[in-house]
């Protein structure tokens, strides 16, 4: 597993896809969270003068939800068109070792992609500490965590999309498609939850990631939360690893 | 023979089986720990300020009640989609407050003090519970749902209902609305007790009789005439041994001048209580004395409180009569949110009992409010005036927004401000110059103040020195005619007419952000204060650095240019040709002045002296002097701000305390003090103790400069992106010397 993990992390630190994508995470991040998300009647996060991230980690499910699909397209539509996929269906580990490193590699790199943003912590807390008022990490703490566990479900989404595709393209779009539907569910159905009783408008609630996300970045770290972002990622790692153990048998 | 199929292909399928198998066990599984998980929901608060638990004060603050409160929470079983999970959490915050407090404090149990209300329920026996709905828009209607808190104090009268439409605000309110219940009077165990307690100033009439043709009075079948008046006779002999004082009449001669009120089956059998000549209730309909000991006394006491109502003076004009107001401001801001409405709707959601007020000739002023709010008092007539002092001076406690200059509703960016509703009228129709005006504000309550020693200064405040105005004004000085400011942007216009007032008393020492917008410093005239005997307390400053513009009061309106930063020396603040050749207005250091005074005591009042009304006559011996309690706010226009969208009453929901939107720290630190005085005046300290200890007073952040935007502006979008890209040249490179060496080494 470790070789698995190191030789796909190298891999996407030498292409300059994933530098690309870093790069691009960043920029991103910083235009929806200075910019777009503050929705203050036409002025941006400094001129709201909020002092928080709040912005900031309501931008990243629809940053992740379009840059994290290029992390995990190559997960295995590039072993499975460049022919590597039979060199490591013969090797004689389990396979969900080889998932479960290449899920930690594109983790490693979903670490880098966040890390790219340190300025906005470091901009939030000077800027309390300069207006002499305790200082509010709690909240950024929990922000950062929510960003690595749903990044971390919609890694796994992709690698599982990837298992089932030879096409890069054809993989990121499927993936964009689902962790977008995830996102913007409740944004854009205009479906009336209320008509269709108390519990299907609890079941559809319960899978939105507004539902979950949204107190995590406030500092509200809840149970069924954070068990809600790591069933994804779970039972997408595992049908994933069952979707290539069945292609090792397959003729 | 059959084919046999290929190894790989059977091994496949029964792999594809197994993986079927075990994928659907794991979803079950999941599931279920979600479930669990979703039910039970253990959390950790990452916050400082205990957002999402129970913070300590609560906990302090109920401890130290002494009483059992017990609860009940109503919910509908159908919510709006955000609300799904309302019910679970409030449940939570609920279960967590008792267990944190104690169950000899709080009794809440969930599996039995929760009641979960079913679709389609009649909301008629809801409504007599006290349960109120909450309407909320969807894609298909409107939705009716509850989210009711019930609350019940051991000892108080009785229970208080609460709206729940966020578990965040659930704490402070539910604290805020058991300090209400225990600061109200509790009443006395025995009728005996209830009339003892009340002392003097009640009187209690009771009106037997009935036509010659009508043998009982009352129309209904129980007891006689006869028995009626003995038992009346016994009854009153009882009030009388419980408290001599009370004045007790008995009256059954029907051509008895006393005789009043409607006829009851042809009869009357009417007790009619008055409380000091001013309040009265009635018990109409009485066909039995038994039992009537308690409920005479029941409602003498009730009668006896003192009032908790609020009023909200609306001048007799209206928007009409107030020469200072705009006719865009007539159009937008008075026919659809007026102040005097907001601030209604502000103080119901504050819980208090509210009314408007309107001085009627021969009305008068209404003697059951416990406080009154003026919003603006302008376009006053002598007879609103005269009755308004005369109330003072009997004892009334007012909060007033006072100015003599108004400013021109204006927002930051010449639109409809849809928060607040407003319409900017910073900028004259084809005028692109940037002149804000001033109007002079007339017939209000400046002459009364001055009168009992609190001068509002003649001009108007600007701010200092910030390097948050950009703003900058073009005009000719009056000494050189030359240009010697710029016009303003329109980010900006407003910033520097608008200083942020400095709490400097405990009673406001969470009103962090008030605007003074239009707002003038008052001077204390200490020896007019003594002579009147009156305590004064300053609750509100100035910055330090504010400025104020000397401005002729006798002229009806000034246009304004202005400078950042604003310099020390006179300025001429005019263009000549709007001016007309008047001098135009110095500007004097104003800081550290105070722009909200609370005065306490006696104030002035002639009750011989002939009203401003020629049928009216004086009040002479029905005066009653009583010491006054007034808060005077030097800032109207402050009052622009009130918005009816927001029900996030003190400002609680958010980012916390820190609040860095201008309207928004404006708007909070309104209600704050609203909140505060009103509660003051209503309950007394200790509830606006409570909630200053409950909750963090805001703090209003500076604005960025530029300077530092700018710099983590590129920190954010080069250096992240820029180091990305030299590390991944650093790699390259290091590639490219790695696969060079291996041909040679070979």
């Amino acid at each position: 597993m470790n070789a698995v993990w190191r030789r796909e992390f190298l891999t996407m630190l030498a292409s300059p896809i994933g530098w690309v994508v870093l790069a691009g995470f960043a920029v991103a991040m910083t235009v929806l969270g200075v910019f777009i998300m503050p929705q203050t009647g036409g002025a941006d996060w400094f001129a709201a003068r909020d002092l928080n991230m709040s912005s900031f980690f309501a931008s990243f499910p629809w940053a992740a939800a379009v840059f994290l699909p290029a992390v995990s397209m190559r997960a295995w539509s590039e072993d499975l068109r460049s022919g590597t996929w039979q060199l490591l269906a013969t090797f004689p580990i389990p396979l969900w070792r080889v998932v479960a490193g290449k899920f930690l590699a594109a983790g490693c790199f979903l670490v880098l992609m966040l890390s790219a943003t340190v300025g906005w912590p470091i901009m939030v807390l000077t800027a309390q500490a300069a207006e002499g008022i305790p200082v509010e990490i709690g909240p950024i703490i929990g922000g950062y965590l929510g960003c690595l566990m749903l990044g971390g479900a919609f890694i796994a989404i992709g690698m599982l999309i990837s298992g089932l595709t030879m096409s890069q393209t054809g993989a990121y779009v499927a993936s964009l498609l689902i962790c977008g539907a995830l996102v913007g569910w409740r944004q854009f159905v205009g479906v009336a939850p209320e008509d269709a009783g108390a519990l299907l408008s609890a079941a559809l609630n319960y899978i939105s990631v507004e539902g979950h996300f949204g107190p995590v970045a406030r500092g509200h770290l809840r149970l069924d939360g954070l068990l809600w972002y790591a069933s994804i990622t779970l039972v997408a790692l595992f049908a994933n690893a069952q979707v290539m153990e069945w292609r090792r048998y397959r003729p | 023979m059959a084919e046999v199929p290929p190894v790989s292909t059977t091994r496949a399928k029964q792999h594809a089986m197994r993986a079927v198998r075990s994928f659907l066990l794991l979803l079950v599984a999941v599931a279920a720990v979600n479930l669990a998980a979703w039910q039970l929901g253990p959390s950790v608060d990452l916050t400082r300020s205990h957002r999402f638990s129970v913070s300590p004060a609560t906990v302090d603050s109920l401890r130290g009640l002494g009483r059992t409160i017990r609860l009940e929470y109503t919910v509908s079983r159908e919510r709006p989609v955000p609300q799904v999970d309302l019910r679970r959490d409030v449940v939570a915050k609920l279960t967590a407050l008792a267990k944190a407090v104690g169950p000899e404090v709080i009794s809440f149990d969930p599996a039995t003090n929760v009641e979960e209300i079913q679709p389609g329920t009649d909301e008629g026996p809801l409504a007599l519970r006290g349960l109120r709905p909450i309407s909320t828009q969807t894609p298909t209607g409107t939705l009716r749902w509850f989210s009711n808190l019930r609350i019940e104090l051991m000892g108080a009268r009785e229970p208080a209902v609460l709206v729940i439409e966020s578990p965040e605000r659930l704490e402070y309110e539910l604290v805020s609305q058991v300090m209400r219940l225990r600061l109200r009077p509790t009443p006395p165990p025995s009728p005996e007790a209830q009339l003892a307690s009340i002392g003097s100033g009640l009187r209690i009439d009771y009106l037997l009789g009935a036509p010659a043709n009508v043998s009982n009075p009352t129309g209904q079948a129980p007891d006689s005439m006869a028995t009626l008046k003995s038992a009346a006779e016994a009854l009153f002999a009882r009030i009388k041994a419980a408290n001599p004082a009370i004045e007790a009449n008995f009256d059954n001669d029907l051509n008895s001048p006393a005789r009043s009120g409607p006829t009851t089956g042809g009869g009357w059998s009417v007790f009619t209580l008055t409380w000091q000549g001013q309040r009265v209730s009635r018990i109409d309909n009485v066909t039995s004395m038994d039992g009537m000991l308690a409920v005479l006394a029941r409602a003498a006491w009730e009668l006896a409180q003192p009032t908790r109502r609020v009023g909200v003076l609306v001048p007799a004009s209206g928007p009409g009569g107030r020469s200072e107001l705009t006719p865009v401001e007539s159009r937008w801001l008075y026919q659809r949110h007026s102040p005097e409405a907001r601030l209604v709707w502000l103080l119901g959601m504050m819980g208090h009992d509210v009314a408007e007020v309107q001085i009627t000739v021969g009305g008068g002023m209404p003697q059951d409010l416990a406080a009154l709010v003026i919003p603006r008092p302008s376009g006053l007539s002598a007879l609103e005036r005269y009755e308004l002092e005369a109330w003072l001076a009997g004892g009334g406690r007012a909060l007033i927004f006072h100015g003599d200059w108004h400013l021109p509703l204006m927002d930051r960016a010449l639109r409809v401000n849809r928060q607040a509703d407003k319409l900017s009228n910073m900028f004259f129709p084809g005028d692109a110059t940037g002149v804000a005006e001033l109007r002079r504000v007339t017939d209000n309550l400046s002459g009364y103040l001055s009168s009992i020693g609190v001068q509002p200064a003649a001009g108007v405040l600007l701010a200092g020195q910030d390097s948050a105005v950009p703003a900058r004004a073009v005009g000719p000085s009056r000494r050189t005619g030359e240009e010697v400011f710029a016009i303003p942007s329109l980010y900006s216009a407003s910033a520097p007419l608008v200083p942020i007032a400095v709490p400097s008393a405990p009673l406001l020492r969470d009103v962090t952000g008030l605007p003074l917008r239009a707002g003038t410093p008052l001077v204390l005239k200490s020896e007019t204060l003594d002579r009147h005997g009156l305590q004064h307390e300053v609750l509100l400053r100035t910055p330090s650095d504010a400025k104020m513009a000397v401005l002729d009061q006798s002229r009806q309106s000034y246009a304004l240019r202005f400078s950042a930063p604003l310099n020390a020396t006179s300025e001429d603040l005019l263009p000549p040709e709007l001016n007309g050749g008047i001098a135009a207005p110095e500007l004097l250091p104003a800081g550290d002045q105070p722009v909200a005074v609370r005065i306490r005591g006696q104030l002035p009042f002639d009750p011989s002296a002939q009203p401003p009304a020629e049928h009216l006559s004086p009040p002479g011996d029905r005066f009653v002097p009583r010491p006054a309690d007034l808060v005077i706010v030097s800032s109207p226009d402050c009052l622009e701000y009130t918005d009816t969208t927001s029900a996030d009453v003190y400002g609680l929901v958010g980012s916390g305390p820190l609040v860095g939107d201008e309207l928004r720290s404006g708007e909070i630190a309104l209600r704050r003090l609203i909140a505060n005085v009103v509660d003051g005046f209503v309950y007394g300290a200790e509830l606006t103790e409570v909630r200053q200890a409950l909750l963090p007073p805001p703090r209003r952040v500076h604005p960025w400069p530029t300077q530092s935007r700018q710099f983590w502006l590129a920190a954010n979008f080069l250096v992240a992106p820029g180091l990305a890209g030299v590390l991944w040249l650093i790699l390259a490179m290091r590639r490219k010397a790695r696969h060079r060496a291996v041909p040679s080494a070979s």
